[in-house]
């Protein structure tokens, strides 16, 4: 069953056109020009439940857009949706009773009563009956270790201790679909790895669906087994991460210090057949670039057994999913194999 | 039953607010009489220079106002959409009320809710009576009842108008002039429309019902025939504008853009 299914949503806002200058003012005032953009321009996927799925794209790529209209909040220009059973803005209050909701930017709690007031304030929006609610709070203050936070104000806590409340409080009604809009700007790394424990304990325990999205890719990585990556209001890729990082990986980079000169033209024909391109800045130095495909032992073994060239130190490191995605994001495409630079033509079925 | 529960529930966590911030509360009680004693000032003013105004006594007229004083303090208790456009449109947190499962608009109301609104209720009630008294008012039993009905009413025809303005807020980036002039409109409504000239009369009953807030069901309590059949058409002007008030804010929902990321 898919919790979340979207087909062809587009969302288009008017933005007004403001003329330079004083007499642009003034024609402003009578005749206002408009521009359209497509905020999210025809994007089709579905989110089976119980899935954790990371919604990445740079800034503007429309992910809040999209998240926006999946909990309700805006009502799309055109396209279907379907959000664990419900059009989300046509049945809005009964819809948004199965979900939870956290924007990282921006608070659900009051600001001036403590957080426990918070809670039983939300505990009476939602309906949630009073045993339920004990036990389901319970669980959630042990597990993010809340214990003598719940008497403060949320004007008092640092911003670690509001996450993790704000957390609580989108999931006191034990919603089957979470939806989290950067959940983890501006935390530190240990209360971003307490988080990311805590969603995955969620997803196996309860089964939660969840989406999310975010600008540090460790989120995902810790997370994630699929990712849906947006680029100006489109999808460019819906996949794994193990496909993303193998695709698009540049494969993993030995770089050797050597201890006396040994020019680029030995070490070419030192791994003659393999497929193995090599660089180097000067004679004491150069750099592998070994493709996904190969054994970095390959290499090694055809560099370092050479007793002419003694090596000084060996550095062995792989693409990592920041360096992949800040390529993608510069070419603007999933498609092209950035790597070696050659259309692959391959498809990302966006 | 829900919303019942939840208007205790915000109240609760109001008085919880404001028992941390308790200068600040009286600071508001204070003002808010002071500016109702000044509206009173004002009328006691004119009625030191002339004996009627338009056909209407100086206790009538500020009977009207002791009326006026009930519908307008229950209005400014439940009903503050002052900072809408500040608070949940440009700040966007309206996105916040949009994933809460219940009526978006009835959460605002309740986020803004200002029970120090109701002491001017109280007061306007005790004008009536002492102004009653002067003019030798009879109390009958139906009174109440009416004069609840009418409250009631006249409120809702505020909201009505209110709602509806404040739902420019999602078409406009930001309407910010139109509320303080309503606020100046709203005044004339206070005092006998029959003081002004037929324009402005047509304009505080049919377009901007101000009237209905005060002169028209006051003047059912006051016994004065010729307004008797406008008093009766409070509740259904409530009705009215009520309905315009939420039909424009649901379809202004649909056109919420949001703010920032």
């Amino acid at each position: 069953m898919n919790a979340i299914e979207v087909e062809h949503l587009s969302k288009v806002f008017k933005v007004q056109k403001n003329r330079g200058g004083l007499k642009g003012a003034l024609q402003d005032l009578f005749s206002r020009q408009y521009n359209e953009v497509a905020a999210v321009n025809d994007i089709s996927f579905s989110i089976p439940a119980g899935e954790i799925c990371g919604y990445i794209g740079e800034n503007g790529a429309g992910k809040s857009t999209t998240i926006k209209m999946l909990t309700g909040i805006l009502v799309p220009t055109s396209g279907r949706l379907n959000v664990g059973g419900y059009v989300p803005h046509e049945e809005r209050e009964k819809f948004v009773r199965n979900i939870g909701v956290v924007f990282g930017q921006r608070s659900q709690l009051w600001w001036d009563i403590g957080v426990i007031e918070s809670f039983g304030l939300l505990r009476k929006v939602y309906g949630v009956p009073e045993n339920d609610y004990k036990k389901r709070l319970d669980e959630l203050v042990q597990r993010l270790d809340l214990g003598e936070l719940l008497s403060r104000p949320v004007r008092k806590l640092s911003l670690g201790q509001r996450m993790r409340c704000e957390l609580v409080a989108a999931l006191l009604h034990n919603p089957s679909i979470v939806f989290l809009d950067e959940p983890t700007i501006g935390l530190d790394i240990i209360v971003k790895t307490e988080i990311r424990e805590f969603l995955k304990d969620m997803n196996r325990q309860h089964g939660t669906t969840i989406l999310l999205t975010t600008h540090d890719l460790q989120d995902i990585e810790a997370l994630c087994s699929r990712v849906i990556m947006l680029d100006e209001g489109r999808v460019i890729y819906d996949g794994g991460l193990d496909t993303l990082k193998t695709r698009w990986g540049q494969g993993t980079r030995v770089t050797f210090q050597f201890g006396t000169a040994c020019p680029l033209a030995r070490l070419r024909a030192l791994t003659e057949g393999v497929d193995i391109s090599w660089t180097a800045d000067n004679d004491l130095h150069a750099e592998a670039l070994v493709p996904g495909g190969l054994n970095v032992s390959d290499v090694l073994a055809r560099v370092v057994g050479q007793t002419d060239i003694p090596i000084t130190d060996i550095k062995i490191t792989e693409t990592t999913t920041d360096e992949i995605v800040r390529q993608i994001y510069r070419t603007g495409s999933a498609a092209a194999d950035p790597g070696t630079g050659t259309e692959s033509g391959r498809n990302s079925h966006a | 039953m829900y919303y019942i529960g939840l208007v205790f529930e915000y109240l609760k966590n109001y008085m919880k607010t404001r028992l941390t911030y308790r200068a600040d509360f009286w600071v508001e009680v204070i003002s808010d009489l002071l500016m109702q004693a000044s509206n009173l000032i004002f009328i006691f003013v004119v009625f030191g220079h002339t004996n009627s105004l338009g056909g209407w006594s100086e206790a009538e007229v500020v009977f009207v106002y002791g009326f006026f004083m009930v519908p307008f303090g229950l209005f400014s208790c439940f009903v503050n959409l002052w900072n809408f456009s500040d608070r949940y449109i440009v700040k966007g947190e309206m996105d916040r009320i949009l994933t809460r499962p219940a009526y978006n608009l009835f959460q605002i109301f309740l986020e803004n809710i200002d029970p120090p609104g109701l002491i001017g209720s109280l007061i306007g009630l005790v004008i009536m009576i002492i102004s009653g008294g002067q003019l030798g008012l009879e109390l009958l039993w139906w009174h109440i009842p009416v004069l609840l009905l009418f409250s009631i009413s006249a409120m809702l025809i505020y909201s009505g108008i209110y709602i509806t303005l404040t739902s420019l807020s999602f078409y406009s980036d930001s309407p910010t002039g139109i509320i303080p002039l309503l606020y100046n409109i709203q005044n004339y409504g206070r005092y006998p429309v029959t003081i002004y000239n037929r324009a402005i009369q047509f304009l505080l009953t049919w377009i901007l019902p101000f009237a209905f807030v005060g002169v028209y069901p006051a003047s059912l309590f006051l016994g004065r025939e010729e307004m008797l059949h406008m008093a009766w058409l409070t509740p259904v002007m409530a009705a009215v504008f009520l309905t315009i008030g939420l039909v424009s804010w649901n379809v202004g929902v649909k056109r919420y853009r949001g703010a920032g990321s």
